[in-house]
């Protein structure tokens, strides 16, 4: 209908509208189509001049800045191919460093080009420095920072999480219409999440964390520059179909939109240190091959809020991101990123501890039930009455 | 020679996790015990038949209908169009299809003179005994079931029934407030980077973040809405935001065009799979696909109904698919919060309609701004919807009402494509669902 009436028309019906309200004739057929071409007007495609402009410009990448005073000096080639092996790296220093050689003895433009691409390519894989406190190997080193409360000792062996869970009837795994380690909430485990999202962000905001809402589908390069790869067999990445598409990638962590969200900045030193914190739905598309970690421990798609590891100028080498300290001079900032929520495997902790030995229901944390919205009295998570029965034959 | 023929039930495939059961058949001699290679051995005579009668080269092109012709895959559901029910007022149905704009969609002539033909091979092999249908030959039985699938998949292209209230052109119920009332402002953008908001960005399709006091009003919102329905005892759900291809179709949305829903890519052994309807996995968030998911395949027990959920989440949408606003009216990725009552029959659902429709009307009355009812014409109905009512909200920068929130009237569509009853299957009693959405 939207094509039989022209916007000229319709905005003659409006102009007719007006006139014969002032002069109080008031027809009905009028008003009538008045209406119609109201509703078509609010349906017309309004003027992309009206988006913003950051929405119709191509991504604007940064070139890397990598510290090759760093990289190619032979003082720290040892300690740098050490780093490598520790963190299982797949790049190659010795090739950097001769590349590095290669371009600055080559003399044709069209060849140094060529030669920069490949060097940056190769120095880029590159992992960032370990700080010394960190310990090798593997996650059996880990070290013991600080013990916080007591374990919990019990004399027979507790249910896992999932199991809780689906006694409950507030947990359901459903690959058949969600796809692989994908997990439905229901209920109280349902207000669980949102309670520990409202109790993280009540704790951390008062910091002096600015809370943003984040983008999840991002370009690939603003994943690749934060250091996540987003092609080849190891990555992790969820996409979409490119063709139909284009190149658009599902954020894993909220740690990658915001990269982009400073990317190219530059701040004045009085801005630093600056705090942000996202609560975003972080996609993953893992594939452990570990029995154990299935259901809510290793899950593709979860609610995480980002603030802590230490990257100190990997990233905003990578994406521009900088300084200008107070003799004028461009720095390259120091970025830490976090997490302080990690939902599913928070959910893990309170039903393996707050879960008695005896009864069907999981206590919860007396500083998440402010935040619960649970009936005067509740404090715990009862099994949900069984709504439904799945039915598990193709015919009824 | 006779050979005995052993079932692997293997349920989990390497590619993506197909939800149909993928058999490998086996024909082996007698000696088979001293192979290490079998699960769970049993005799299955009339999966036999199909291996050595069936089509191994047969592809479904849909996920709710699977041809009996199959051999690698077998139905995960059994769909219950009512196509006899139908056909009975084809006036009725062809008006559907015409003012829902869905004329060259379904070609409704060819599908009645199919069913019919269907139906005249189905009096025939119903009248079969199982030997007899297994001594017919190929010819006869490609025929049935290449009729069968072709009736079943045109039959799921139709839309729902049309509510007999749906208008043929908007329908304004109520205006609340004026418009003129209301300053014609600056938009949203320039409001947001004069105190600095909102940041847009080029790092996705329409991308941006809500700084500060707009991200924490965004979560209290939404703080507000849930507490609300919590209030009112809904059962708070989360789903997750990607599906398999079984709820999108189930909810109506055509998986294959790309326009309408976004296709992820998945690879198995280096290749695409994506485009394969028991391989495809959608990204949509919030939407009736997600109450599709939820209730696929469940019996509810009737003395539950009305049973009422939420869900509060992102939701994904394409291009095409969202409508044609400036700014952030236009965004690609929301927040949003949808409800759906599970109902015992057209009654019940009836009177949740009207609850639920002045549940959001009052709702949105509380926020004082000029609002317009309107109830919605049938050329901007979804397939899957019988009626819709929305709220829409004046936005004073474009000097436009905008949708905000709307209630639709889903009835039984779900409940045919995704197998979800209520009752009581010892019994054999069981019912259609009958739903209604509300955004």
């Amino acid at each position: 209908m939207c094509n039989q009436l022209t916007v000229k028309m319709m905005r003659n019906v409006l102009l007719m509208r007006h006139m014969i309200q002032k002069s109080y004739l008031g027809l009905h057929h009028v008003e009538s189509s008045y209406q119609v071409c109201r509703y078509l007007l609010n349906k017309r495609h309004f003027s992309q001049n009206l988006d913003p402009p950051e929405w119709h410009r191509n991504i604007q990448l940064p070139d890397p800045e990598l510290n090759f005073y760093y990289l190619v000096n032979n003082d720290n080639t040892k300690e740098i191919e050490k780093n490598i092996e520790n963190r299982k790296g797949v790049s190659d220093i010795h090739k950097v460093i001769a590349l590095w050689k290669k371009y600055h003895a080559e003399t044709d433009k069209e060849k140094r080009d060529g030669l920069w691409k490949e060097l940056l390519d190769e120095a880029l894989k590159v992992p960032n420095s370990s700080n010394p406190n960190s310990p090798i190997g593997d996650e059996s080193q880990a070290r013991v920072v600080e013990i916080i409360g007591n374990d919990r000792v019990v004399a027979n062996k507790l249910k896992t999480a999932n199991v809780i869970g689906e006694e409950l009837g507030v947990l359901s795994h459903n690959d058949i219409v969600s796809g692989d380690r994908t997990l439905h909430f229901y209920g109280g485990l349902a207000k669980l999440e949102q309670a520990l999202i409202k109790y993280t962000l009540s704790k951390i905001i008062p910091k002096g964390f600015t809370l943003l809402t984040v983008p999840d589908m991002l370009h690939p390069a603003v994943i690749e520059k934060c250091g996540f790869p987003t092609t080849g067999v190891r990555n992790q990445v969820f996409k979409l179909n490119s063709s139909n598409h284009g190149d658009i990638c599902f954020a894993g962590t909220a740690e990658m939109p915001l990269a982009g969200y400073f990317m190219n900045e530059v701040f004045s030193l009085d801005e630093l240190p600056t705090r942000v914190c996202a609560v975003s739905r972080c996609y993953r598309a893992e594939v452990s091959e570990k029995k154990k970690e299935k259901g809510l421990y290793r899950t593709r798609i979860f609610t995480k809020i980002s603030s802590a590891s230490d990257c100190t100028d990997y990233q905003s080498r990578r994406l521009n991101i900088k300084y200008r300290n107070r003799q004028g001079d461009l720095k390259h900032v120091c970025t830490v990123n976090g997490t302080a929520c990690a939902v599913p495997r928070i959910v893990m902790a309170v039903f393996e501890k707050f879960r008695p030995q005896v009864g069907s229901q999981v206590f919860i944390p007396p500083v998440l039930l402010p935040y619960m919205d649970l009936p005067e009295g509740e404090t715990s998570l009862l099994p949900m009455d069984k709504h439904f029965t799945l039915h598990k034959q193709s015919r009824l | 020679m006779h050979t005995t023929s052993l079932v692997f039930r293997n349920f989990h495939h390497v590619i993506g996790r197909t939800y149909c059961q993928k058999r490998y058949y086996c024909f082996l001699k007698a000696s088979v015990e001293s192979t290490n290679r079998i699960l769970s051995p049993c005799i299955d005579i009339s999966k036999t038949f199909r291996s050595c009668h069936g089509d191994v080269e047969y592809q479904p092109s849909s996920a709710l209908f699977i041809s009996g012709k199959s051999v690698e895959f077998s139905p995960f559901l059994t769909i219950d169009l009512d196509l006899e029910d139908r056909f009975k007022d084809l006036n009725l149905l062809k008006k559907n299809l015409e003012v829902r704009g869905l004329n060259n969609a379904v070609d409704l002539e060819k599908l009645v003179c199919q069913y019919k033909k269907l139906t005249e091979l189905h009096e025939q092999k119903s009248q079969m005994s199982n030997k007899e249908w297994k001594s017919t030959t190929r010819q006869f039985r490609t025929e049935y079931w290449d009729l069968t699938e072709e009736v079943m998949l045109m039959g799921l292209k139709l839309p729902n029934y049309l509510h007999p209230d749906t208008p043929e052109t908007v329908e304004v119920l109520e205006q609340i407030g004026s418009p003129d009332a209301v300053e014609k402002t600056h938009s949203h953008i320039s409001i947001a980077q004069k105190y600095n908001l909102i940041k847009f960005s080029d790092i996705g399709k329409k991308a941006y973040f809500l700084k500060g006091d707009l991200a924490m009003l965004e979560q209290s919102l939404l703080s507000f809405i849930c507490k609300r329905l919590t209030s009112k005892e809904y059962i708070q759900a989360h789903i997750t935001e990607f599906f398999r291809t079984l709820p999108v179709e189930g909810a109506g949305i055509d998986f294959t065009d790309t326009d309408q829903i976004y296709l992820l890519e998945q690879k198995a052994e280096g290749k695409h799979v994506d485009n394969k309807p028991l391989t495809g996995y959608y990204a949509r968030g919030v939407s009736l696909v997600t109450f599709a998911a939820m209730v696929t395949k469940k019996i509810y027990k009737s003395s539950y109904l009305p049973l009422n959920y939420f869900v509060s989440g992102r939701s994904y949408l394409t291009e095409s698919a969202q409508e044609k606003l400036p700014g952030l009216f236009g965004a690609l990725q929301t927040m949003k919060v949808e409800t759906i009552s599970l109902c015992e029959n057209t009654d019940m659902a009836e009177s949740v309609y009207k609850q639920y429709w002045q549940e959001v009307v009052e709702m949105y009355k509380l926020f004082n701004f000029p609002l317009r009812l309107i109830r919605v014409p049938a050329n901007s109905l979804q397939p899957s919807e019988q009626m819709r009512s929305e709220v829409q909200m004046w936005a004073p920068s474009i000097q436009s009402f905008i949708k905000v929130a709307s209630v639709s009237m889903i009835g039984d569509y779900l409940s045919r494509r995704l197998m979800c009853r209520h009752g009581n299957k010892k019994k054999g009693n069981l019912s259609l669902l009958y739903m209604v959405l509300h955004i």
